[in-house]
This record gives structure tokens, C-alpha cells and sequence, in this order.
């Protein structure tokens, strides 16, 4: 009678347990990957018409370890050669049983459970069936079995694409072919009409854009354009600001749904800036994923603002920063820009020379390019030195210890992040390379065509702005590992990140903070001394306890540049054929659609009862 | 930001170039561009696209590479020595390069030839016979070389006649009174470049007058590029800059060129002696006889070879030879691998006055009697380093191209014996009779008195009655008067199995686990260190030069 009292109290104890038990947040990145890698495998892929391997049509998306990025990153910074370091980072991250392995089987739930048994199996079994029928790229996404089930399953959910830095002049948008997709099931144009003021995409206003649909909305991807979210180089409270009042102003459809950030580069401190100042915004909002974004900041910006120290007389910081609030409001950036050119033209006379050969352009091009130039150099200095600030590590750090360390993010909001990392090889050799001496393009030179001109078809001025703006920022990142403009563990929240703020700060930086009388109290709190904040794992500077409902979800790593993740091609030289150009290979559209599955998945996984 | 910066840079460069007037050519010496063209002229712009796109590949991925987490605050990783770099950016040039000639194979079915030189003339009655090489494009192609490498500005383009040369094969050689006036002029220049750079040390001049004078000592004097695309019989490339023999220069690091100064020749300590089997190297000199006339002809070649068939590996030469007008394009007995290499306008390398002098003991390591080792250091020792040849094989070895870029692969050095050229001389005095025949029986060549004195090759040696010598070579065309009776004496094994194999031992460590340490002691290090800071130099004058250009004295207003 004891022994069946006592397994009956053992068995429930046992449900109540499981009941209470969540899905691991680093079982994400397993099946994010595992569902991209599926979705590349089953999609064609093709190669001036000869089809690539699956295995390299993975490997060339793909980087992918099952441990989890604290314990990779230290494991890579242990290497002491720099060749070694990047070999390692190779192995670590493209190592083909690895990469072999997700291609193979089904996709993996996790440990201990069924499919069967969980709510999100009849998206599963539709996926695994897509994924056999080899149909992942075909047709409209909304109007397959995935899609529909997808706008059932996020019927009250709206993702919005935040874009990055630059933005209000690129007409493009981000993900263009999956946006494409949605506009069209909706009845929009495939995407917003525009034209071109001053230079400026003048996109068709979003409310009657996005008033435009052809049924009631459910799920949705909208995206802000051109200077709806203001000046996109400028400063964030102003973009968060805007930003509001672009999802306030949006049709009575979108009025109630929740908002999953998308947040693509300078998108997700966007982002994170709005959920900070709005509460009706932070209310609504479930979850914002980091597309490369700068969780950390950017060490580009870092570097640029390092340099623009030494304009001052004595070359600090402080000294700068005094001069930047001096500068009248009117004052222009030109002069600026042009002694940072020179300085870094200097350094690199390569550079120089292999930018004067584009003195070729013809006339009509050349003065096309120009008055862009012009333009952009007509920007407010002030706005754009403090945008750029906001966009530093130095920034990022103190808006994280501040931010993470009170009660702003204790909202059922989850951080997801995804890094793009970037292979040197792939801004010359993107695709199979065959033994007869053909390869894909990108061109990352202009190359001559046989009237004497400029092959402008191959050219891909998105490498080799790319390449120009990133090239001495590998020696200023550990390990090297970046996707140009963000470092890996920059583009993950700091929870994630476990080394010592001595490895990229100096002292006196450090000094600055923890003398700080904003921080004084945390520090106090705590009992964190100067060594200890200098020394210790970042990750534990936050105090997790302050936010317990908000999770934190690294999605792991895609082999991409910055621009290629989510772009087929930023720059277009002005006056070339829209047609022309080398486009980017990236599949993005199957990493957005795996995006939105592995969101649906997660909410299936933690609706009551879903999980187990 | 930076792509803002950038694009300002575009503006701003592209403006200063049109505004800058020609540099270091102010005296308008007169270079030909003498060319044996493509079939089809604009066949030009897929070598020049491939070709640049090669050596971007090749200088971005080393730069990415070795400069992962160089400059971080803490922590900072480690690049490869200079030395590796070279050898990695070169491997990765040479596997985008080879993989693209694949391509033109396939699209050249009759094949493609190109060769093209560029050198010195001041024979107005050679140029005015040579008919006008006027390809298409010529302007922009001269526009766009002229931006890339200010310095070779001015041209004149000639076409090769087919009377100039022979060609067997595509293996190009010049007929004998061709070759004659072309290393007559190169001659010619080369003496004018040093009469410049004596007189500006002697008597002084403008700081960008005597920067211009200095770079000539690190510029070429002439370059090949003779390149054979044939998918049937075999593609091939040959690279060839003559430069002048290597300078001794002070006071760079001060980067004041009032405070820079040229010495011509080298006299280097080694940093550790170079400790072999059987021979001790402490130091190496060039050119010990520095008057003009040696200056003038003494130069320092570097040959890159490529035969395609063989696309992991390359081979580089270093010549230390001679200009001579007399010499002839003869065709050579080579292994299969080196057919193709170059033949045409070759340096002398036989000559010892214009080779690396490196100064020798003979001293057999491990050795149980003492005397032997007493009386070998007796022996007056100097071993003349005429080539270094190297072949670089890349590794890690792949068998297709795809597997090839995924590894990033670097060439290894192995040194080629076969190509290598050395000379060993071993003198010693004796001052009876028996030790004569002694020495004779050993492979010396004895004079004695007045015989000896009238004789240059023989070094007079204090308190003995007779100099004895013994030169060697372990190549057959080097003058026949200095060969050895003997081959199989001490003095070859010295030759053979010291110095040559010593530098194979060195270059064989590599592989190891810290081949930059190992190459560090090695001979091949320090006289690849030669060829290294002659590069650096040329760069850090030609920095100085721009920072002339930059102060405003060679811009105009327009």
C-alpha cells in the first residue's frame, strides 16, 4: 500500500516536473540550422546552369557548431597564430562530418521528446514533407502548405524589418524575395512604389501602401523605408521615436498584433531603443531578432571614431567629444570626411591606386556619382557623429551594463541573435569552382571587357566596398571573426559573451565607467571591484535575476558578409542597368522563411501544454 | 561611414592624378616597350583581368589572414614572417592565376603567345628600324599602368620583329646583334644610374633629386613577361625583373632622406654563423670590387616560372650575374619541367666579381682527429652564391581547385640543387715542393713567384713561395679554368654536401613545428632577407617620394 502510495506521488511529482519543464534555449540553434540546411538542400541551386553540390551549396551558407558560442569563441581565441586562428575558426565552424550531419535524417526535436507528441508536429510533418518534395523555393511561399499553416500558426503576429545604418537611401528592401512574396499574397505591389527626390528614395506612404491589402491581414512582414524611421546614420532616440509613430500610424489591422522586431544591423539597437523608451510599444513586442546586428556595437564605428580622436589637438576621446558639442547644428560634414580620406588613403596606397582605376567611369556615371557624394557630405555633423557614436562598442557597452541591469527588459521578449561571419575566399570565390577554369562570379575588380570598358554584369561594387571598408578591421577584432562591420560576439547579446572587458577596453576607459556615477550603484550593489569589473566574464556583469521573463536565444552563425545575408546588391552604380550587377548568392530567402518556422516552432513548443 | 569615406577617396584621388605631373622621370630617360603581341590584340584585357583579380586574391586573403587579431588590445595573434607571407600571398596569386589560365586554354584553341619586355634604348637607330606597336586601347592601357605604377611612364611600344629573335616552341631567343644593343643600353642605363646616385652622394642635391636617384638603385632595369597559353603542348608564364645589385642604405628608419645614404654592395654579418656538415658561412659580401665599371654590369635577376602543367608549384630564381653583350640566347639541355623557362637576354652567371661572396671555413663537424680539422683551417675558403633556385610547392597538396581555395594553401620552399648554381674557391699557400704535389694530387692548380704575381686570379699569399688553388662549381659552362682536376676531392665534398645541401636541410625543416625559428638560422633566410629589404626599401623611398609629391612640389594648379 506504502510502495503504490508512494509511486503514485513519485508519478505525479514526475507530470508536475515535466509540465513546468521549457525547451532548452540552446536547442534553437539546432534546429534554426537544421531547417536552413534542409530548406538550401531541397531548393535548386544552380551556377551558370551547372547545378552545385548539396554539400557545398550547405557549406557555403552554412557555419554550424552544436556547442555553444561561449565555449567556441574562447576555444578560438586559445591560438596564437593569426593564419592558425582563422583555420581553426574553419574547423570549428565548417567542419564537413558537421555539416554532413544536419543534412542528414530529419529534423531533431529535443532531447527526451516526440514530434507526436508536441503541438507543433503538424508543422513539422509539413515541413519534412516540403523538404522532400524539394518545393523550398518554388512558387509563393504564403500559397504553399508551410506558408498557409505559417499565417494560421502567427495569425496575430506582425514581423518588422528594421534596417540598418545607410538605409534611407538604399531603395531596396531587406530580404527582398520573401518580402516580395507576402506583398504579393496580399495584393500589394511587389514592392513599395518610389521615387527618387534629391536622391532620396521617396517611398509611397506606408499607410495607404499597407492599406492596400486585398484581404484582412494576419500574419504580416512590413518594413520601414527610406527616412520614415529619419535620418538612418543619426541618432536612435530619434529613429526609436519615429519608429513609433510609424507602428502607431500603421492601418487599423496592424493595431493589436504583436511585433517581432527583425533587426537587421543599426535595426536592432533601433529596436532595443524603442522596446527602452515606449511602454505601449514594449507591450506588444514578443520578440526582436539581431540579423547581424550590433548587440555590442560595431567595431567599424569604433574605429572610424577612434580616428576622428586624433583630429582634436591632444587626440582623446574627451577633447573630441567637446569638440562634436561645439559644432554648430548647421555645420557641414565635407571637410571632415575629406581629412579622414586623406588619412586613410595614406595608409593604404593599394587602395588608392585600385580607387583611381574607377576614374574610368564615363562621364555621365562619374557625375551621377559625384553628386551623390555631394550629397552625402551635405549632412549635419553633429547628427552624424553622434549617430555613429551611438553605433560604437564603447556605446553598447555602457547602454547594455545600464539597460540589462534594471527591470527595462523584464518583458516576455525574447533576444534572438543570428551573426553572420565572413570567409575572406568568398569575396573572390562565391560558388563551386570547376576544374576547367570556370568559376561564379562575383568580380571584386572591374574587370575590362574586350571593347575597353568596364564589365559592369560581374562587378560586384558591394564586395569591394565591402572588402575597401573592412580591410584593416580584422587585425582589430579577436580572432579576426567579423562580417566587416560587426564582430561575432558583438552581434550576440552580452549574456552570451564570456570574455573580459580588459581584452577590448583600456584601462582608462574602464576607469571612465566605473567611475561613473550613473553606474556607481550597481557597482556598489554588487561588490564589483575595478579588477573584478576589468577581469571577470562580461556575461556576469548583468544581473540576470533583473529580467527573469525576458529569454535570450542565440540562433547561431551563417557564413555571409554583412551585406550579402540579407541584400541581393546594395550598390548600384548610378545609371547602370538595374539588371546589371553581380548579385549575391546568399539565399536569403529560405534563411527569412526559417526564421519565421523556427518562431512558430518556439511558440507551439511554449503554448500551454505544447511543449511536453 | 567608411563607405562614405570611400566614396569621397574616389573623388579625391582621381582629381589629385590628373593633376600630378610626371615624377621621377624628369630627365626623360627613354624605355622601350618592346612587344611580340597576341593574336588578337584585345585577347590583352583577359590577361590584365585576370592578372589583376590575382594578385588582389592574392594580397587580400594573406592580408586577411595574417592580420586576424594583430591589433587588438589584448591577446594580440601573431602574423607569419615576412618571409611566409610572401610565399602564402604568392601561392594564392599563382592557384587563382592557374585556375584562370584553364579558362583560357579552353577559349584559345590555337593557343596564345604574348611577350613582352620592357627595357632601356637609347639606340635611336634601333628604335627608328622597329615598326610602331599601336594596339587598341593603347591610351587606356598606358593611362591605367601609368596610375597603377607611376614609375614606368613614357613609354615608347614597339613591335618585335620577326627578325629580332627565334622561336622554337614559343621559347623565345634573341638573334645575336639584337641581344648585343639590348644589354649594351641596359648597360649603358644602369652605369647612368649610378653616376647619378655617386654624384648625389658626392656632391649632394635636392631631396626629391636624391630620392629620385636612390629609388633607382632598388627599381628594375628591365622586365619580361613572356606568357604561352596552349592547351596541347602546355601553358606557361615566365616573370623576369632585373634590378640593380644590392645597396647598402643607412638612415632609413629616419625617413629624412637628408639623412639617408647609399653604399653599393652588401657586407653582411650573418646573425648566427651558418654551421654545416663540413663548412662554417660567417658572413656574406657583394660586390667587393665597387668601382663603376663593376657597378655597371652587375646585376641582380629574379625569375618566376610557371609551368601550368605543374600547378602546384612554382619555381623562383635569384641570379647575382653580370650584363654581357657577348653572351648568346643559347638553347640549354633542361629537365622536361624547365623547358619552358626563360632563355632570352639571360645575366652572366659565371661571373664571380658580380656573385654573393660568402665568407667560409672548412671545419668537418663530429670529426675524431683534431689535425684534420687544424689543417683544413689552413685553407683559405669562399663560396660564390651565383643562383638560388627555389621550387615552391604548395601545400596542403590538393587534388581539385575547389579543394584548393577551401585551404588557402601556402607554398613551401625546397631548394632546387639542380638549378642552383654555387662556385667554391679554396687557397692555400705552400712553400716546399712535396706540399705542392700534395695539393695538386688534391685538385689544386699551384703558381709559384713571378707567374703567380702576373696573374689577377691569384691572390698573393704573405710568407709563401707558392699560392695554390682549387675552384669548383656544380655547374659545367662555368669558366673551365677554375674546374677541378679532381671531382671526387675533399674540396667537392665541401662543395656538394656543405653548402648545397646545408641550405636543402634548412628549407627541408620547414615542415616542422616552428619552421619560422628554424628558417631564422638558415642560409636561405638571410639571403632571402636580401631580397626582402631591397623591397622594403624601394617602398619606403618610394613613400618618402609621395611625401614630396604630397607637399605640392610636383602638383600644378589647374
Amino acid at each position: 500500500m506504502f510502495k503504490a502510495i508512494l509511486i503514485i506521488l513519485i508519478t505525479a511529482h514526475s507530470f508536475q516536473v515535466m509540465a513546468q519543464k521549457r525547451v532548452p534555449d540552446t536547442y534553437y540553434k539546432q534546429l534554426f540550422t537544421e531547417i536552413f540546411v534542409k530548406r538550401i538542400m531541397s531548393a535548386p541551386h544552380k551556377f551558370d546552369q551547372v547545378s552545385q553540390d548539396a554539400f557545398h551549396k550547405v557549406k557555403d551558407a552554412v557555419y554550424f557548431n552544436p556547442r555553444p558560442f561561449e565555449e567556441l569563441y574562447l576555444d578560438l581565441l586559445k591560438e596564437k597564430k593569426s593564419v592558425q586562428v582563422f583555420m581553426k575558426r574553419e574547423d570549428l565552424l565548417s567542419n564537413p562530418k558537421i555539416l554532413k550531419d544536419l543534412m542528414k535524417g530529419t529534423l531533431t526535436p529535443p532531447d527526451g521528446v516526440q514530434w507526436k507528441k508536441t503541438k507543433a508536429n503538424e508543422l513539422i510533418e509539413l515541413l519534412e514533407s516540403d523538404f522532400k518534395e524539394k518545393k523550398s523555393s518554388e512558387g509563393n511561399y504564403f500559397k504553399s502548405k508551410v506558408g498557409k499553416k505559417i499565417l494560421e500558426l502567427l495569425k496575430d503576429t506582425v514581423f518588422i524589418i528594421l534596417p540598418g545604418f545607410g538605409n534611407h537611401i538604399i531603395s531596396h528592401m531587406a530580404l527582398p524575395d520573401l518580402i516580395k512574396d507576402i506583398n504579393v499574397f496580399y495584393g500589394r505591389s511587389r514592392f513599395r512604389p518610389q521615387n527618387l527626390i534629391k536622391l532620396i528614395p521617396n517611398f509611397m506612404s506606408y499607410q495607404s501602401y499597407y492599406g492596400s491589402n486585398n484581404q484582412k491581414v494576419g500574419f504580416d512582414i512590413i518594413q520601414p523605408m527610406g527616412m520614415e524611421l529619419g535620418l538612418s546614420i543619426g541618432r536612435h532616440q530619434h529613429n526609436s521615436k519615429k519608429l513609433r509613430e510609424w507602428i502607431n500610424g500603421l492601418p487599423e489591422d496592424y493595431k493589436d498584433k504583436e511585433i517581432v522586431f527583425l533587426g537587421y544591423s543599426k535595426g536592432l539597437t533601433t529596436g532595443l531603443e524603442v522596446i527602452k523608451d515606449y511602454e505601449d510599444i514594449r507591450k506588444r513586442v514578443r520578440g526582436i531578432v539581431g540579423l547581424a546586428g550590433p548587440y555590442q556595437g560595431s567595431v567599424n564605428a569604433e574605429m572610424i571614431l577612434r580616428r576622428l580622436f586624433k583630429i582634436t589637438p591632444d587626440g582623446t576621446k574627451e577633447a573630441f567629444l567637446e569638440w562634436v558639442k561645439s559644432i554648430p547644428s548647421n555645420e557641414m560634414v565635407a571637410s571632415l570626411i575629406f581629412e579622414l580620406a586623406e588619412t586613410f588613403a595614406d595608409q593604404y596606397p593599394t587602395i588608392k591606386h585600385l580607387i583611381s582605376s574607377l576614374n574610368y567611369l564615363d562621364p555621365e556615371h562619374y557625375e551621377t556619382l559625384k553628386a551623390h557624394i555631394e550629397f552625402l557630405i551635405g549632412l549635419d555633423l553633429k547628427e552624424v557623429i553622434n549617430g555613429l557614436y551611438e553605433e560604437t562598442q564603447d556605446h553598447m557597452l555602457k547602454w547594455n551594463l545600464k539597460h540589462f541591469n534594471n527591470e527595462t527588459f523584464n518583458h516576455p521578449i525574447t533576444f534572438f541573435s543570428i551573426s553572420f561571419l565572413t570567409n575572406p575566399n568568398d569575396f573572390f570565390i562565391k560558388g563551386p569552382v570547376f576544374e576547367n577554369g570556370n568559376k561564379y562570379p562575383p568580380e571584386i575588380i572591374p574587370q575590362f571587357t574586350r571593347n575597353g570598358g568596364i564589365d559592369f554584369e560581374s562587378f560586384s561594387p558591394d564586395i569591394f566596398i565591402q572588402k575597401l571598408t573592412s580591410i584593416d578591421t580584422y587585425e582589430f577584432t579577436p580572432a579576426g571573426a567579423l562580417d566587416t562591420q560587426v564582430t561575432w560576439p558583438d552581434s550576440k547579446p552580452i549574456v552570451f559573451d564570456p570574455t573580459p572587458l580588459g581584452q577590448m577596453f583600456t584601462d582608462s576607459e574602464l576607469r571612465k565607467i566605473y567611475n561613473n556615477k550613473d553606474y556607481e550603484s550597481f557597482f556598489k550593489k554588487n561588490n564589483l571591484s575595478f579588477l573584478q569589473f576589468k577581469n571577470i566574464p562580461r556575461n556576469q556583469l548583468i544581473r540576470k535575476d533583473q529580467f527573469e521573463k525576458a529569454r535570450f536565444i542565440d540562433l547561431g552563425e551563417l557564413r555571409a558578409s554583412h551585406w550579402s545575408g540579407v541584400f541581393r546588391q546594395v550598390l548600384k552604380l548610378p545609371a547602370i542597368p538595374i539588371e546589371w550587377g553581380h548579385n549575391h548568392t546568399f539565399p536569403h530567402r529560405l534563411m527569412g522563411k526559417s526564421i519565421i518556422e523556427i518562431y512558430a516552432i518556439k511558440s507551439l513548443l511554449e503554448q500551454k501544454g505544447g511543449d511536453l | 561611414m567608411k563607405l562614405l569615406l570611400i566614396m569621397v577617396l574616389l573623388i579625391s584621388c582621381t582629381k589629385k592624378i590628373t593633376k600630378r605631373l610626371p615624377s621621377s622621370f624628369k630627365d626623360q630617360d627613354v624605355n622601350v616597350q618592346i612587344i611580340k603581341p597576341l593574336r588578337n590584340a584585345s585577347d590583352i584585357f583577359d590577361i590584365i583581368n585576370l592578372a589583376t583579380t590575382s594578385v588582389s586574391y592574392g594580397y587580400w586573403t594573406n592580408q586577411t589572414l595574417n592580420g586576424s587579431g594583430t591589433m587588438v588590445l589584448r591577446n594580440k595573434t601573431e602574423a607569419e614572417s615576412e618571409l611566409r607571407q610572401f610565399n602564402r600571398a604568392l601561392s594564392l596569386f599563382d592557384l587563382y592565376f592557374s585556375h584562370g589560365v584553364r579558362k583560357l586554354e579552353n577559349s584559345s584553341q590555337d593557343g596564345n603567345h604574348i611577350f613582352w619586355l620592357y627595357t632601356p634604348m637609347e639606340n635611336f637607330d634601333f628604335l627608328n628600324t622597329r615598326e610602331e606597336y599601336d594596339f587598341p586601347f593603347r591610351r587606356e592601357v598606358n593611362d591605367y599602368a601609368q596610375k597603377l605604377f607611376p614609375i614606368i611612364e613614357k613609354q615608347i611600344f614597339k613591335r618585335l620583329s620577326v627578325d629580332d629573335y627565334t622561336s622554337e616552341n614559343q621559347v623565345i631567343r634573341f638573334k645575336q646583334d639584337v641581344r648585343s644593343i639590348l644589354i649594351s643600353e641596359q648597360k649603358k642605363r644602369l652605369r647612368k644610374n649610378w653616376e647619378e646616385i655617386l654624384s648625389i652622394n658626392n656632391i649632394g642635391g635636392s631631396p626629391l633629386e636624391k630620392v629620385n636617384a636612390y629609388r633607382k638603385a632598388y627599381s628594375p632595369l628591365s622586365m619580361i613577361y613572356d606568357f604561352n597559353i596552349d592547351k596541347s603542348k602546355g601553358s606557361y608564364s615566365n616573370i623576369r625583373l632585373q634590378l640593380p645589385g644590392p645597396s647598402t642604405i643607412a638612415g632609413l628608419e629616419t625617413k629624412d632622406i637628408s639623412k639617408i645614404s647609399i653604399t653599393p654592395g652588401l657586407d653582411i654579418k650573418f646573425k648566427n654563423p651558418i654551421v654545416g656538415k663540413f663548412t662554417t658561412i660567417l658572413s656574406a659580401k657583394y660586390l667587393t670590387d665597387r668601382s663603376l665599371e663593376t657597378l655597371s654590369r652587375s646585376v641582380m635577376q629574379v625569375d618566376i616560372h610557371k609551368n601550368f602543367k605543374y600547378t602546384d608549384r612554382l619555381a623562383l630564381q635569384i641570379t647575382f650575374g653580370s650584363l654581357n653583350p657577348n653572351l648568346k640566347d643559347v638553347k640549354k639541355r633542361t629537365r622536361k619541367r624547365d623547358a619552358k623557362m626563360l632563355q632570352a637576354l639571360k645575366v652572366d652567371n659565371t661571373d664571380r666579381s658580380a656573385a654573393l661572396v660568402l665568407d667560409t671555413t672548412i671545419q668537418i663537424q663530429n670529426l675524431r682527429s683534431k689535425k684534420i680539422n687544424k689543417y683544413l683551417g689552413k685553407f683559405q675558403a669562399k663560396t660564390y652564391l651565383h643562383k638560388l633556385a627555389l621550387v615552391l610547392k604548395r601545400k596542403p597538396k590538393t587534388k581539385s581547385f575547389q579543394k584548393a581555395f577551401e585551404s588557402l594553401p601556402t607554398f613551401l620552399m625546397d631548394l632546387d640543387t639542380k638549378n642552383s648554381l654555387l662556385s667554391l674557391r679554396l687557397t692555400k699557400g705552400a712553400n716546399t715542393i712535396v706540399h705542392v704535389a700534395f695539393l695538386t694530387g688534391l685538385g689544386f692548380y699551384c703558381k709559384a713567384g713571378e707567374e703567380r704575381d702576373r696573374d689577377p686570379d691569384f691572390e698573393k699569399l704573405k710568407n709563401y713561395k707558392y699560392t695554390c688553388k682549387a675552384d669548383l662549381a656544380n655547374f659545367k659552362n662555368f669558366n673551365e679554368r677554375f674546374k677541378a682536376k679532381i671531382g671526387t676531392s675533399i674540396t667537392r665534398k665541401a662543395l656538394d654536401l656543405a653548402s648545397l645541401i646545408e641550405v636543402r636541410n634548412i628549407l627541408d625543416n620547414v615542415d616542422n613545428i616552428n619552421p619560422d625559428d628554424l628558417l631564422e638560422d638558415g642560409m636561405a633566410k638571410e639571403l632571402l632577407d636580401i631580397f626582402e629589404n631591397f623591397a622594403k626599401t624601394w617602398d619606403e623611398l618610394r613613400k618618402i617620394e609621395s611625401s614630396f609629391q604630397k607637399g605640392g612640389s610636383l602638383e600644378i594648379s589647374i
